[in-house]
C-alpha cells in the first residue's frame, strides 16, 4: 500500500498482516488434508487521528475482531506495522509493551468469556493494576470505575453471573478504562443486547468519549450503529480493507460495490424506506480467507467484476484526507443506477 | 386470503420453577389472516419465544397453557389428541428456529434427516426414490446449490447461511400454511441475513404460506411483516399494521423502543434509552407493567392492568386511550391526543 503515514496520527496502521498457519498433526499429514495458511489480515492500512472514532465493519470472518487483537499485540503479526504516536508495536516484546499497553486498550466481544466467573467485579477491576504493576498513587478506586460507567457501588462486591448483559458490558468498558488509555478498541460493544441496554451503552460510551477525549476503533456488524457513532467508517472483506472514508460520505456515498451491498442490505425501521429493498440482495457468501479468490476479492460476488478483476489485485488507492478505495472501476461504475449485485 | 387462520385468544402460559410460577404470557390475543406475514417483537425476556412454543404445544416441560384458545384454521389445537398435534405440526404449522446446528443431528446426512421428517408425517409409505426427489426438489426451492450432491452431506459441510436454508426446506416439506420462524436470521450477518427474508418473502409470496416472524430486530420486522404485535412483560401491548406501529405507534413502549434504535440521523444525539429495566416475572408490579419505566404514567397506570383496546383496527394496551377512564385520572401525552385515521 502506498498510503503516506498521516501527520498528527495517533495510531497508524500500515500494511499489516496477521496469517495463521495451519501446520498439522501427523495423522493429518498422513491423510494428506490440505495445509496453508489463512490470511486472516492481510494488508491492511489505516489512521486513526485522536479524538476520532473509526468504525470497523464487516461481515464475520472479515478479520475485524483479528486486526483489533494483531494491533494491541495479542495476536503475533506476520507482517506490517501499527505505530502509537510514533512507537512501532508490531513485533514488542511482552516487557516492552507494558507502558504502551496503559494507552491502549480493548473491550472484549462477549463479557460472558472475558470477565472470569470465579472473581468479583471488584477484583476484576483491579486487575488491570496488577498485572500492569501500576503505582498506587496511579490507581483509580473501585467506586471511581463503576461510578465511571454508570454503576452503583453495590455491584463491586457480585460475581459475573449476578450482573444483566448490560451491567456485565459496563464492568468490561471500565476494566479497559482503568489505565486511562488513550485508544480503546470496541469489539461488538452492543452485540447480544436489547434494544434498550445497546443504546444506553452506546450513550455511555459517547459521553466517555466527550469526558476522557477517547479514541475509539468501534468493530461492529451492525450498520446502524456505525452509523450512529463512527466519524470514519473502514469497510473489510476478507482480510481487507475496501473502502475507508467520512461517515456520511460513505453511508450516501459508497464507492465501493461491497460497501454498496452491504448498506443496501442492512434492515432499516423504517418500512416506508424498505419498498423493493430486498430485490437486490447481495448473493453467494464471504469466501473463506484460507482460500481467498484471485485478483479482488470481491469479484465472484461482484455485479462489476470483469477479466481485470479476477486477475489483479486492485490496490487500497489514496484519495486525500483519509478517503481510500480498493476498486478497479470505481470511478467508471454508477452505483445509484444499477443493483450492486451478481448472481447467487 | 383474509381468512384467520391462526387466532389467538386469550392466551396464558406459565412456567412452574423453584423460585415460584412465572406468568410468561398473559391475555395475549392477535391473529394471522391466511398468507399474512405477522411480526412479534419485543426484548429478551418478553415471552416471544414461549409464544412461538405455545403455539404448536412444544412448551418446555414446566411450561403450562393455563388459559385461553389457540384456534388453527377452525380448531382448537387444546383439543387436539397427540396423533392429530403431530399431523399439525408439518402440515399445517412448521417452525424455524434460531440456531440451525442444535436442531439438525451432526451423525446423519441432511437428506437422510428429511427423508426421516417425511416418513414421520406420512400416513401412506412412499417409494425410496419419490421421498428424494422431493427432498431434492425442495433443497433445490431454498436456494441450495447442486441439490442432488449435497444431499448426502453431513450438516457441518455446510455454512450457517446455507443450514438455515436447509430448515427452511424442513419446515416446507409439508407445504404448511403457517411458518413459525423464531429469530431465523439473528444468528446470521446482515448479507445472508437478507437472503433468507428474501427467501422468506418468495415463498410467502409463491405459495401463500403465513409466516409468523418472531425477531427482537426491529429492522428485520420492518423489512417483512404487514402486522406487528409488540410484547412486553408477557403481554402483547399493541397490535397493528406494520405501517401505523412504525409511523404512529400508540403505546409509549412501542415508541420508547423505536426511538431507542441507533442510526445515521441520531449522530450527535444522546439516544433515548429506556430507563430502569424489564420487570422479573416472579415480582411484577400490580398495574401497567411498564408503568415504572413510562414517561407518561399516571396514579392508574401503578395499581390497575390497562385492557386492550381497539383503536382504528390497531389494538392497544394503554390508559393513554381508555376513555371509559375519568378526564382527571387519565394519563396525558401530547402525542397520543389526536384522532387515530381510519
Amino acid at each position: 500500500m502506498t498510503a503516506e503515514p498521516h501527520n498528527g496520527a495517533l495510531l497508524s496502521v500500515r500494511d499489516l498482516q496477521t496469517f495463521f498457519s495451519d501446520r498439522q498433526g501427523a495423522i493429518a499429514r498422513l491423510l494428506r488434508h490440505k495445509t496453508g495458511e489463512v490470511r486472516a489480515v492481510d494488508g491492511v492500512s489505516f489512521d486513526v487521528v485522536r479524538g476520532e472514532t473509526l468504525g470497523l465493519v464487516g461481515e464475520s470472518g472479515s478479520g475485524k475482531s483479528t486486526l483489533a487483537r494483531t494491533v494491541l499485540g495479542l495476536v503475533p503479526a506476520t507482517g506490517g506495522s501499527a505505530r502509537l504516536d510514533g512507537r512501532e508495536l508490531v513485533g514488542l516484546g511482552r516487557r516492552d509493551w507494558r507502558p504502551l499497553r496503559r494507552r491502549i486498550q480493548m473491550i472484549f466481544q462477549d463479557p460472558g468469556s472475558s470477565l472470569s466467573p470465579r472473581f468479583r467485579v471488584s477484583f476484576l477491576l483491579r486487575e488491570p493494576y496488577v498485572i500492569n504493576k501500576v503505582p498506587l498513587d496511579q490507581q483509580s478506586s473501585v467506586d471511581e470505575l463503576l461510578d465511571m460507567v454508570g454503576l452503583s457501588s453495590e455491584q463491586a462486591d457480585k460475581y459475573p453471573h449476578e450482573l444483566s448483559g448490560g451491567q456485565a458490558r459496563r464492568v468490561s468498558i471500565a476494566r479497559a478504562l482503568a489505565l486511562h488509555p488513550e485508544v480503546l478498541f470496541a469489539d461488538e460493544p452492543t452485540a447480544g443486547l436489547d434494544v434498550s441496554a445497546a443504546a444506553s451503552i452506546l450513550n455511555l460510551m459517547r459521553d466517555l468519549r466527550d469526558r476522557l477525549g477517547l479514541t475509539y476503533v468501534l468493530i461492529t456488524h451492525d450498520l446502524n450503529v456505525v452509523g450512529y457513532f463512527a466519524d470514519r467508517i473502514a469497510v473489510m472483506y476478507v482480510g481487507q480493507l475496501v473502502e475507508i472514508g467520512l461517515g456520511d460520505r460513505i453511508l450516501a456515498h459508497p464507492r465501493h460495490p461491497y460497501t454498496h451491498a452491504l448498506l443496501s442490505c442492512a434492515p432499516v425501521p423504517d418500512p416506508h424506506l424498505n419498498e423493493g429493498h430486498l430485490d437486490n440482495v447481495l448473493g453467494g457468501e464471504i469466501p473463506s480467507p484460507h482460500d481467498p479468490p484471485s485478483g479482488c476479492r470481491f469479484h465472484p460476488r461482484c455485479a462489476y467484476a470483469d477479466p481485470q478483476c479476477t486477475d489483479e489485485v486492485p490496490q487500497l488507492e489514496d484519495l486525500g484526507e483519509g478517503e481510500m478505495v480498493a476498486c478497479h472501476h470505481w470511478r467508471q461504475i454508477d452505483l445509484t443506477k444499477q443493483p450492486a449485485v451478481a448472481e447467487t | 386470503m383474509t381468512q384467520p387462520l391462526l387466532t389467538v385468544d386469550g392466551l396464558e402460559v406459565v412456567y412452574h420453577t423453584d423460585a415460584g410460577t412465572l406468568p410468561a404470557l398473559s391475555d395475549v390475543c392477535f391473529e394471522v389472516r391466511e398468507g399474512q406475514i405477522v411480526g412479534v417483537v419485543g426484548e429478551s425476556g418478553c415471552g416471544k419465544s414461549t409464544l412461538g412454543a405455545a403455539l404448536l404445544r412444544l412448551l418446555a416441560p414446566n411450561g403450562e397453557i393455563v388459559g385461553g384458545h389457540v384456534m388453527f384454521a377452525g380448531r382448537d389445537l387444546a383439543s387436539l389428541s397427540a396423533g392429530e398435534l403431530r399431523t399439525l405440526r408439518g402440515q399445517g404449522v412448521a417452525m424455524i428456529f434460531q440456531d440451525p446446528l442444535t436442531s439438525l443431528n451432526p451423525t446423519f446426512t441432511i437428506g437422510q434427516q428429511m427423508i426421516d421428517a417425511q416418513r414421520a408425517h406420512q400416513q401412506t409409505r412412499e417409494s425410496k426414490s419419490v421421498v428424494r426427489q422431493r427432498t431434492i426438489d425442495a433443497l433445490t426451492r431454498v436456494g441450495i446449490p447442486d441439490a442432488a450432491r449435497r444431499i448426502d452431506n453431513h450438516p457441518h459441510e455446510f455454512s450457517g447461511g446455507m443450514r438455515q436454508r436447509i430448515m427452511i426446506a424442513i419446515a416446507l416439506l409439508h407445504e404448511p400454511s403457517l411458518l413459525i420462524a423464531d429469530e431465523a436470521t439473528s444468528a446470521l450477518d446482515v448479507t445472508l441475513e437478507a437472503q433468507i427474508l428474501k427467501l422468506l418473502k418468495e415463498i410467502n409470496a409463491v405459495h401463500g404460506t403465513a409466516i409468523l416472524l418472531i425477531s427482537h430486530n426491529l429492522g428485520v420486522i420492518a423489512e417483512v411483516c404487514e402486522r406487528v404485535v409488540v410484547m412486553y412483560a408477557g403481554r402483547a401491548v399493541e397490535e397493528g399494521d406494520v405501517y401505523s406501529i412504525f409511523d404512529r405507534p400508540l403505546h409509549p413502549y412501542s415508541r420508547a423502543l423505536l426511538a431507542a434504535v441507533p442510526s445515521p440521523q441520531h449522530r450527535g444525539t444522546t439516544l433515548a434509552a429506556i430507563p430502569g429495566r424489564v420487570p422479573s416475572l416472579l415480582a411484577l408490579p400490580p398495574g401497567c407493567k411498564f408503568a415504572d419505566r413510562c414517561g407518561y404514567a399516571a396514579a392508574v397506570c401503578f395499581t390497575r392492568e390497562p385492557a386492550s383496546l381497539s383503536r382504528g383496527g390497531l389494538r392497544v394496551r394503554c390508559f393513554l386511550y381508555d376513555d371509559s377512564l375519568p378526564e382527571a385520572d387519565k394519563p396525558r401525552a401530547d402525542w397520543a391526543t389526536e384522532p387515530v385515521p381510519a
